[in-house]
């Protein structure tokens, strides 16, 4: 997938990635790898300042706890208003998805979303 | 391999050291939880690869810039409305005080007060409005992703924005100083209290925002650097 596009929805992956639940960074990467089919290739330390963002923006809380490894790590999950974010987000890009799908020839059904 | 690594960017981030603590921390639980999942021959080898795939730590840094910098001004501009705030209620407290103390103008000084009142007022609704508009405008306005020409554009406005609101409050307080002395002359008396110890809240407030804003200069200069 090619990066510009990638850099413009990045905000829409981490919270679509975050939508099952509670996750660290690692896991949030690992998640947005596996759901993709391993399609993006995105530098992972770029995940972080997304995170950091949509956290300001209140879309997202976070919370330090310790791991079963002693290792101290931040988890994040949706707060109502990244849940509503993420709602809205999906919403558009269904419509714009279907709308390039049927310009390209695909097959487009008129008023009808995902 | 992940030390040098995590120095690297450390370094970047100095410009907000308590970023800079929360990043690191991030960055060293993912790397060295991404290295021991590795299936490479050995440690060293593991580590290269996921320092590779985490990325150019000056990218990284300079994305977590816009985001310090932009979190940042949210700080200064809170601190400047509610400084407004304060001012606001301390003049009325101030004026409340010279009823009770029974402290009108001698007529001399009439003609200044009036002049300097019109200063006053209008320094100090300038400072409101040009605070509260630069709130609003970031509340509005969504975090630049990257330190770019873009995010620096719109934190020399911010900045600027922030600049005359805050030369306006203390161009008002200076004001209000000059009333006070205005009314109660410049020897000091049990009457002054209450009016010295509002101006000096305000003083310490604005200088307060003065150190704020100088901080963001800092670390716009910082950031800038980190652009280029």
């Amino acid at each position: 997938v090619e990066g510009e596009m990638l850099k413009g929805h990045l905000d829409l992956i981490v919270l679509a990635a975050l939508a099952a639940g509670p996750a660290h960074g690692y896991a949030v990467i690992e998640a947005i790898r596996r759901r993709s089919g391993e399609a993006f290739d995105l530098a992972e330390g770029t995940v972080y300042p997304a995170l950091h963002r949509l956290q300001q923006a209140g879309l997202l809380s976070s919370r330090w706890v310790t791991s079963e490894s002693g290792r101290r790590r931040r988890i994040y999950s949706l707060t109502r208003s990244g849940q509503r974010a993420l709602a809205e987000r999906r919403a558009v890009w269904s419509r714009f998805s279907q709308a390039i799908f049927g310009l390209l020839g695909g097959n487009h059904r008129p008023g009808k979303q995902a | 391999m992940i030390a040098a690594y995590l120095d690297q960017l450390r370094a970047l981030l100095r410009f907000d050291p308590s970023l800079a603590k929360r990043v690191i921390a991030e960055a060293q639980d993912h790397l060295e939880e991404a290295a021991a999942r590795e299936p490479a021959p050995d440690r060293r080898e593991a580590e290269r690869r996921v320092i590779a795939r985490f990325g150019d730590p000056s990218l990284i840094a300079a994305q977590f810039a816009a985001v310090s910098l932009a979190r940042h001004s949210r700080r200064v501009g809170v601190a400047l409305v509610l400084t407004v705030v304060a001012v606001m209620a301390l003049m009325k407290i101030r004026v409340a005080w010279y009823d009770v103390i029974q402290l009108p103008l001698n007529e001399e000084v009439r003609e200044i007060a009036r002049l300097v009142l019109t200063v006053d007022r209008l320094a100090f609704w300038s400072a409101a409005v040009s605070g509260i508009v630069t709130l609003l405008y970031i509340a509005r306005e969504r975090t630049p992703a990257v330190a770019d020409d873009r995010c620096q554009r719109y934190n020399r406005r911010v900045t600027t924005a922030f600049a005359w609101a805050t030369g306006s409050l203390a161009m008002a307080v200076l004001c209000d100083s000059v009333l006070m002395v205005l009314r109660i002359g410049p020897s000091p008396s049990n009457d002054a209290i209450v009016p010295v110890a509002s101006l000096v809240i305000e003083i310490v407030c604005i200088g307060a925002i003065i150190y704020l804003i100088r901080v963001a200069s800092r670390r716009a200069s910082a950031v800038s650097a980190l652009a280029q």
